[in-house]
């Protein structure tokens, strides 16, 4: 990189430079950028391969036991947890079971529905608005009224997140951000702030799916991996 | 710099952890030049993210002609710019700026809050001043300090084009950030403030 090369570049203006410069990514944060690039390249490859006998045929049965396991998984967390909200009133922890079927139908292909799917346990997480919204003598741990947007199919393709954005702001309209108590497969409980949820795949692999809302009012669409917990773009 | 090629080779020839390597030892410049390009920090690492999938997905094809650090130059810019297009199709709010670099240094702490965050906005404000083509070939060439044949490549513009848009805009972020630093000494004091946390992102969502 030169400064003064022979064509005659005009050196570097440092003082521009030091006013430009960025601070380095902190270390979690660079990891996670570079393991989602690494598994988004590992899904090019192992894609084409899934139809290329003998072994990809156990991959892809693996890959379906795998994400049935999931779905149980959501199923049994869910229930321990608590339900989800459905309406726009507070509802209470225990919610009834029969959320299970439809859960445990779910599979990658699935193509986008009614905002119906109780899938994972989202709880309202401190006493924020859920809580204070609860009615009066109920448990102690509540749901929102936060938009679930159900069951959004396969998220690998391009436009998936214009898709997604185009189902929430609907869903979303004049609705108030809230932090969540999440669990999601194996990953470890964490605490988000979204104004709806749902769920996906991407390669094959459930992902749950977060919006947030911008400060400039724009909707922040992001994908947590079941397997990897990681975040995951959508195209 | 070889070892950058020799390494983008091993992982053109599907070696993971070459790839793992390149990719962590050039996070930091894709993000740089992500950051300065947009103006939210979160746009930029959305686009950061999506330059990496880019080379993941597309080192196969490096077949070192190039360098590898113009190739991931250009891959940066064009995801950089592809998430400035993404977001004008999206409604804007007024002042979003100000409200976003106010959110991200409220939680900071520290003494000098508001002066932090005046210079981020100063940056921010006098290079989202500049029209897109003299916003990038500056950062290509002061930030990224690549040279204007580089540049040119990265851009795929001719270096006399690559001259005149560096030299142009020069002028006008010397001209807004010494309108915005009217009462500074030192127009150039950001670089001060690295590790700042408004350059970090929470995970929640």
């Amino acid at each position: 990189m030169a400064e003064d090369d022979p064509m005659g570049d005009e050196p570097r203006d440092e003082a521009l430079a030091r006013a430009l410069d960025v601070a380095p990514l902190d270390e979690l944060t660079r990891r996670r950028l570079v393991g989602a690039a690494l598994a988004a390249r590992q899904e090019t490859t192992i894609t084409p391969a899934i139809d290329a006998p003998p072994v990809p045929r156990g991959n892809r049965r693996a890959r379906i036991l795998g994400i049935a396991a999931a779905a149980v998984a959501f199923v049994v967390l869910g229930v321990a947890a608590l339900a989800l909200p459905r309406d726009d009133t507070t509802q209470v922890a225990g919610r009834p079971t029969e959320a299970s079927g439809p859960l445990a139908a779910a599979d990658a292909s699935a193509a986008p529905s009614a905002p119906d799917a109780g899938t994972s346990s989202r709880t309202a997480q401190d006493g924020g608005t859920a809580a204070s919204a609860a009615p009066s003598g109920a448990s102690e741990q509540v749901t929102a009224a936060l938009p679930d947007l159900g069951r959004l199919g396969d998220l690998s393709a391009a436009g998936s997140r214009e898709r997604v954005v185009a189902a929430a702001e609907p869903a979303v309209e004049g609705t108030t951000p809230q932090r969540w108590a999440f669990t999601f497969q194996t990953c470890p409980p964490r605490t988000l702030t979204v104004v709806a949820t749902g769920l996906g795949s991407i390669g094959g692999d459930p992902v749950f799916v977060t919006v947030a809302r911008r400060d400039d009012g724009t909707l922040r669409v992001r994908a947590i991996d079941g397997t990897t917990c990681e975040l995951r773009p959508l195209p | 710099m070889a070892e950058d090629d020799a390494l983008a080779r091993r992982a053109a020839q599907g070696d993971r952890r070459a790839l793992e390597e390149l990719l962590a030892e050039h996070t930091d410049r894709v993000h740089a030049v992500c950051r300065r390009v947009l103006a939210d920090p979160e746009d930029a690492l959305d686009a950061t993210q999506e330059a990496l999938i880019a080379i993941a997905r597309g080192i196969g094809g490096f077949d070192g002609r190039a360098r590898f650090t113009t190739w991931l130059y250009r891959v940066a810019t064009n995801a950089a710019l592809d998430e400035a297009r993404r977001k004008q199709r999206r409604p804007r709010a007024v002042e979003a700026i100000d409200e976003r670099a106010t959110s991200a240094f409220r939680s900071s702490g520290g003494a000098a809050i508001d002066e932090r965050v005046s210079t981020r906005l100063d940056v921010d404000a006098a290079l989202g001043s500049l029209p897109e083509e003299f916003r990038v070939a500056v950062v290509l060439r002061d930030l990224a300090d690549l040279d204007y044949a580089e540049i040119a490549e990265v851009l795929d513009i001719p270096a006399g084009t690559v001259r005149s848009r560096i030299s142009r805009g020069r002028a006008l972020l010397h001209e807004a950030l010494g309108a915005t630093h009217a009462d500074a000494d030192d127009p150039t004091r950001e670089s001060g403030n690295r590790g700042e946390t408004d350059e970090r992102r929470s995970n929640d969502g």
